[in-house]
């Protein structure tokens, strides 16, 4: 009997005016030792499972059907007094934000001991014990000593691994991971993965995942739940899903990721529309709106979780595989995925901006009238490129390794300490008049364009304020352009009514890249714009800006974490790590033959939406922290988490030099691969296992 | 440079059904919206009546009604609520209806404009400093750290002394010394929204100071402001009262109604009730109200909460 069932439960919010039916019969299963993946898009219930079976729901949520089911006890008949016996006790809850799940005034000993205490009734000292116990079990660096500190001492990656210890502490059954490495970094997001993984083979616990990123359960479930307007839509094992995806929509989940488009080099498919509002949901299949294979009968009749088998079920009456596509109805898509002719090589032309030796240092001051300077962060340190006319570079590293700042002094936001970044023969970095004068020319878009939209705004003033600033036109003509840019990026006339709230996210960023063309720039500098979205309307957004490039002649400056998403867009590279540039060159050839140790750890530690690749690499990647960009590693900056580190790396910075002739440049003494593509001796060192690189990263920022 | 005149090349442009955006009918003013989120508060609403009659009674009453209140006449002192006066008059006679239309009058005179200029001053300087920030900050801050230093009965006694015991003082002196509130609540949030991303864009497509103060800082703290513009109405019209209570307020025969008050307690251990009992329930009524109005204002004005 599995650990944990889910019969047919139904959750609803009542709100003021409606009653949104979050969960609609959603049924779910888990073994002791297993891993569920619970995947879909934002907002179709993946957090409401998990809240339900916490029974820890928002105002006005209820459990008001169903059952569940753990260890053969129905959790909704229990009190609520018997309820937070169970919650802790038998089931832990990681939480996406470690740190605003922490109390910020209590150590990170005691919230854990406190959970010991209550389930356990035991004293003080036991407690704290245990506390010190269970840190050390998740590979918390001395753990005495963390388990004093409060939350803000520690970096993310601590502060999640201490989430995760006070999960444990009471050896739960039943572990619930709600996206637990959506605000880490990629190199934290794999320790803090494995970590989980080996806990629970450790523990014999049941862990149920819930993540939207594919790439991160590929390699971490068993079984996988797909999940789409409060419903199951297809379970089964993840071998099997991604091998052969059964439902529509998961299909499409699939067709929607990056890294396929990257590697075909086609343009990405996405699926059109929105999910349904639960409020009202329709009675029909209530994906057949947004599905490509949509036919009448999906219209009219509500399809039930069914399958040949037990093991592979879904909910869909034409499953993907069983009719020849050709036999289908035709999709009724509008960007249905279409080979795109190879991008002629001539798009590319002269240098349209060149930045050299830019340094960028903020200072640390003490005292609150004279400021004293005592010291600086290291934002970016010397760094050179160049952006070609009609090119797109791509800007990839960890956080807080310096991308957005190199963007936000690209576009006038921050000045630079040093060094200059030279467009049209002038020196931005140097004369204000030359960055006023072009100011128009080079336009940022945002992460969060919701942030980057003033709320008290419609649409149409937003749009219409960079014309209105730069006094561009008269009304009527600042209108027209503002139309003209809205049926650009694909959006009706009559948004333009609307505030901000009432887009969604991938709206939103089609707001905020039409507002950046609105003065006609030439290099738009696009920092994470896609980060925030669903990987379904990720690929609207990145198929859009790949259009708008090719039809405008813009250059890109994209900046991200996530590789995939670079690489898909990027016609060339470039890596930062801690300030500096660690490597450069066109996108392929960076990502088939890297010369940095960096670079290649990054390679490895993306999670890729394909189970085989993803189990196969165990032991890949970069460990530890990024170290403090106060006092940054002398020498070589990666050299304190790089395998192939030698006294050399500690003594000289190494320069960045060519590698190869297509332009391949990287900074390191003992590359992976010479010039011509060989392969060298530290190409072969080992990795650091995540386990002992855990015992020894860099104390957190401060 | 007209590279954006050709066809755009992503095909037909998605209609707004497919995108997930209803379709939206003709725009509706700001107003209408707002007062759709306002409606919904049953308390406010009631509070909005009450206020309006309060008005119709200070301002349109002396239309209807005609108490004599300025001819003293010893032979009706103190005389309680009678088919002539419908609520008694005072220690020399005249009518209390008719005195109590002109104190409400008064004190929503004083209240409303006392409370709108400490509003207006307090949003724009808390706006500048906050956005400026750095020694122009400091520099504001600490020149209304000096005022509230100084001891405000003083002040007040002396602006009196040298001004007069007008109408038009009191609402000079009321504003003065109310406007540091707000200030300082405005400069908080000017703070936090000076470094938010929508500022930065402004900034980016080259925006200046006073356009980002204008269109993007005071916008924002309409909220904050708006509250605690009714809230200081209230507080200058409980401000007013308190002043002529003790007998630093308007000069007789003007009065308003914390004057009012004052005369009746000097009589409520005979038992004149209806001498104390009406103004100070007006009192109350206005403070109340202004308060309750206050917060469903910024619920009204929040255009995340209002519908298309």
């Amino acid at each position: 009997m599995a650990l944990l069932e889910l019969n047919d439960v139904r959750t609803q919010i009542r709100l003021k005016r409606s009653v949104v039916h979050a969960l609609d019969g959603v049924t779910l299963s888990v073994d002791e030792g297993e891993t569920l993946g619970v995947v879909g898009e934002s907002g179709c219930g993946k957090t409401m499972t998990a809240m339900s079976i916490m029974q820890l729901l928002p105002n006005g949520g209820s459990v008001v059907g169903g059952e569940i089911v753990l260890g053969g006890r129905n959790l909704l008949s229990l009190s609520e007094a018997e309820m937070a016996k169970v919650r802790g006790n038998e089931i832990g809850m990681i939480f996406q934000d470690p740190m605003t799940s922490l109390n910020p005034t209590m150590t990170v000993g005691r919230q854990i001991s406190e959970s010991v205490r209550i389930h356990r009734g035991v004293d003080k000292k036991t407690a704290h014990a245990r506390a010190v116990e269970v840190l050390s079990l998740v590979g918390m660096p001395s753990p005495e000593r963390r388990a004093l500190d409060y939350p803000h001492q520690l970096s993310g990656g601590m502060r999640q691994r201490a989430m995760i210890a006070m999960a444990l502490a009471n050896e739960p059954k039943l572990l619930i991971a709600d996206e637990p490495t959506t605000a880490l970094d990629v190199t934290v997001q794999k320790q803090i993965l494995e970590l989980i993984d080996s806990l629970k083979e450790r523990l014999r616990m049941a862990v149920i995942l819930v993540t939207h990123d594919l790439g991160v359960i590929a390699g971490r479930a068993d079984k996988i739940a797909v999940m789409y307007a409060g419903r199951v839509v297809e379970t089964t094992s993840t071998e099997a899903l991604y091998a052969n995806p059964r439902h529509p929509y998961t299909e499409a989940l699939f067709d929607s990721l990056p890294e396929r488009g990257a590697e075909s080099g086609t343009k990405l498919y996405s699926i059109p529309g929105l999910p349904p509002d639960l409020s009202n949901p329709p009675a029909a299949c209530r994906f057949a709106p947004r599905c490509r294979y949509a036919q009448d009968r999906c219209r009219e009749a509500d399809p039930q979780l069914e399958g040949e088998t037990s093991q592979h079920q879904y909910a869909c009456f034409f499953p993907v595989g069983e009719v020849e596509r050709s036999a289908r109805a035709v999709p009724v898509t509008l960007t249905e995925a279409t080979s795109d002719e190879e991008i002629p090589q001539s798009r590319i032309g002269q240098p349209l901006l060149t930045v050299s030796n830019l340094v960028k240092e903020y200072p640390i001051t003490a005292g609150a009238v004279l400021r004293r300077k005592i010291g600086a962060v290291s934002a970016v340190a010397d760094v050179s490129f160049t952006i070609y006319e009609g090119e797109t570079l791509g800007l990839v590293g960890e956080s807080g390794c310096g991308k957005t700042t190199v963007g936000k002094l690209l576009v006038g936001l921050e000045d630079a300490t040093s060094g200059a970044i030279e467009y049209e023969g002038r020196n931005l970095a140097k004369e204000k008049h030359a960055r006023e004068a072009v100011r128009k020319q080079i336009q940022l878009m945002f992460q969060d364009s919701y942030a980057a939209m003033n709320p008290r705004m419609r649409v149409r003033t937003v749009m219409r304020e960079p014309l209105d600033i730069q006094k561009i036109g008269d009304k009527a003509a600042r209108d027209a352009r503002i139309r003209e840019l809205f049926s650009e990026v694909g959006l009706p006339q009559s948004a333009l009514e609307r505030y901000p709230h009432e887009f969604s996210g991938g709206q939103r960023q089609r707001v905020g890249l039409a507002r950046a063309l609105t003065l006609k720039p030439r290099l738009i500098v696009a920092d994470e714009p896609v980060s925030a979205l669903d990987v379904s309307i990720q690929s609207q957004v990145l198929n859009l800006m790949k259009e708008l490039q090719v039809e405008l002649g813009l250059s890109y400056l994209f900046i991200s974490h996530d590789l995939s998403v670079v690489r898909y867009l990027s016609d060339r590279i470039g890596v930062m790590y801690l300030g500096k540039l660690v490597e450069i060159g066109p996108a392929d050839s960076v990502y088939a033959n890297p010369v940095h140790h960096y670079t290649r750890g990054l390679l490895d530690t993306i999670p890729v939406a394909d189970p085989e690749v993803e189990k196969a690499k165990e032991d890949k990647g970069i460990s530890g922290e990024l170290p403090s960009a106060i006092d940054p590693p002398s020498g070589c900056r990666f050299r304190t988490r790089c395998p192939a580190a030698q006294s050399l790396c500690a003594e000289q910075e190494p320069p960045l030099v060519e590698f190869g002739t297509n332009g391949h440049l990287a900074a390191c003494h003992f590359p992976l691969r010479t010039a011509d593509g060989t392969p060298t001796a530290a190409a072969e060192l080992p990795h650091p296992t995540g386990a002992t690189a855990a015992a020894e990263p860099e104390d957190a920022q401060a | 440079m007209a590279i954006l005149s050709e066809e755009a090349a992503s095909g037909p442009e998605p209609t707004a059904l497919e995108l997930g955006l209803e379709s939206a009918e003709k725009p509706r003013s700001m107003f209408a919206r707002g007062w759709e989120v306002f409606a919904e508060n049953k308390l406010a609403l009631a509070s909005l009546v009450v206020l309006v009659l309060i008005a119709g009674f200070g301002y349109l009453g002396p239309l209807f009604y005609h108490g004599d209140v300025t001819k003293v006449n010893l032979n009706a002192v103190t005389m309680g609520p009678s088919a002539l006066h419908p609520l008694g008059t005072d220690q020399y006679g005249l009518d209390f209806l008719g005195q109590l239309m002109r104190g409400t009058a008064t004190s929503l005179n004083v209240g409303l404009a006392a409370g709108l200029i400490a509003a207006v001053v307090g949003a724009l300087y808390g706006a500048v400093s906050g956005y400026l920030g750095g020694w122009v900050d400091a520099l504001l801050m600490r020149i209304i750290d000096a005022f509230l230093s100084f001891p405000l009965l003083f002040l007040l006694i002396y602006i009196n002394t040298v001004f007069g015991k007008s109408q038009l003082t009191m609402i000079g002196e009321i504003g003065l010394i109310s406007w540091f509130p707000i200030t300082r609540l405005v400069r908080g949030e000017a703070l936090a929204i000076k470094v938010r991303d929508y500022v930065a864009a402004a900034k980016m497509m080259g925006g200046k100071g006073s356009r980002i103060i204008y269109r993007h800082i005071l916008p924002n703290t309409i909220g904050t402001s708006i509250v605690n513009t009714t809230f200081s109405i209230a507080d200058a019209v409980f401000l007013l009262s308190s002043l002529s209570f003790i007998g630093l307020g308007l000069q007789a025969p003007q009065a308003d109604l914390g004057g009012l008050l004052n005369t009746g307690t000097q009589y409520a251990s005979q038992g004149f009730w209806w001498l104390v009992w009406p103004p100070a329930v007006v009192i109350v009524l206005i403070i109340m109200s202004f308060n309750i109005l206050g917060d469903a204002l910024r619920d009204a004005v929040e255009t995340r909460l209002q519908k298309r």
